[in-house]
């Protein structure tokens, strides 16, 4: 399609998406889409986690190998000490949880020494009608159902979590495969 | 099949006169890029930082070993001697009429442009106002630019802020 009938055939397919219920969308509402789904993006995927932390260690092969294998293998890079992709749900009357705070035991002080993991994604999902979140938490897959503190120092907001599986909208993936 | 409209770069954004210079977008009709093989035969192209040709076809040296054929669609036995891109839609055009029009340019481009330098066929490729592109004197007072089609908007509003300038110290 030769670029001078680029601004046409983009109105064309807007109109085309109204009359079908449809419409445009933003880099906003396809964050909000993806993390419905527990969808990983360069916020979870930022350099310092494993196969492992986000769920994926079974996609390494057992019997090949690849490159960063040998590391993905080494003592400290996989086990229950290794924050692990989770998702959050607030349960308080806060329900605010910014992508950049911190996770604590209920209990426990929130300093650095106390630190168990932090969040990594946050939106409002409309289809759920609450606000939903990823994040990393120490041994996160063994601690769904659980409940932490969530404490975001830069913005000054506190709240109380449940920790949830990733993926928090149609989780057998029935819309996806009909 | 749906009828879509085409539309130029500079789609109602030019023509614009301020002071004695006027902007004008040209659509140039086809647009190729032409990179001789090794071992191609004479294609009487250019010499670097030459124009040959006129209104209807004109052929840009247009960076080493490149050539812009504009206004004309390439000879089919062309493409054995070098590659061909079409490019028809991928840089915006405009045209400079007018006295100061080189005084408006100096404001954009790092290069000489005062007429007995920069003379009539000559062609360049540099920057203008930080985007890449060609310029190339069509007359004694003419002169042709073009920047990626993406950059229109932006030539035409430094284009703009540079005429004024001009215009105002008259």
């Amino acid at each position: 399609m030769p670029a001078r009938y680029g601004d046409s055939l983009f109105r064309l397919l807007v109109a085309r998406a109204e009359e079908l219920g449809g419409g445009t969308y933003g880099m906003e509402a396809l964050n909000v889409l993806r993390i419905e789904k527990g969808f990983i993006t360069h916020a979870e995927i930022h350099g310092r986690v494993t196969a492992f932390d986000i769920g994926m260690e079974r996609m390494v092969s057992a019997k090949k190998d690849c490159i960063g294998k040998t590391m993905a293998e080494r003592p400290g890079l996989s086990g229950p000490e290794r924050e692990q992709l989770i998702g959050l749900k607030a349960i308080g009357p806060v329900q605010e949880m910014p992508a950049g705070a911190h996770l604590f035991e209920t209990g426990a002080q929130p300093v650095r020494e106390n630190d168990l993991g932090y969040v990594t994604s946050s939106g409002f999902s409309p289809t759920l009608g609450r606000m939903m979140a990823m994040g990393f938490l120490k041994n996160g897959r063994q601690r769904i159902g659980d409940t932490v503190k969530l404490v975001d120092h830069l913005r000054g907001v506190t709240t109380t979590c449940e920790v949830t599986q990733t993926v928090v909208f149609d989780p057998e993936g029935g819309r996806m495969r009909g | 099949m749906v009828n879509l409209i085409a539309k130029s770069p500079c789609a109602n954004l030019l023509p614009r006169t301020i002071g004695t210079v006027t902007a004008t977008e040209v659509e140039p009709g086809p647009v190729t890029l032409i990179q001789p093989r090794r071992g191609a035969p004479d294609l009487n192209l250019p010499a670097p930082n030459r124009m040959s040709g006129k209104d209807g076809a004109r052929l840009l040296w247009f960076g080493r070993g490149q050539y812009l054929l504009m206004g004309a669609a390439p000879d089919a036995e062309l493409a054995k001697h070098a590659a061909l891109v079409d490019q028809s839609d991928g840089w915006a055009w405009v045209r400079l009429d007018g006295a100061g029009a080189e005084d408006v340019l100096a404001r954009m481009i790092p290069l000489d442009l005062r007429p007995q330098t920069f003379k009539r066929g000559h062609t360049a490729r540099t920057e203008i106002a930080h985007m890449s592109g060609s310029i190339t004197r069509l007359g004694d007072a003419s002169l042709l630019i073009c920047v990626f089609r993406s950059m229109a908007n932006t030539l035409v509003h430094d284009l703009t802020v540079a005429m004024k300038a001009v215009a105002a110290r008259r």
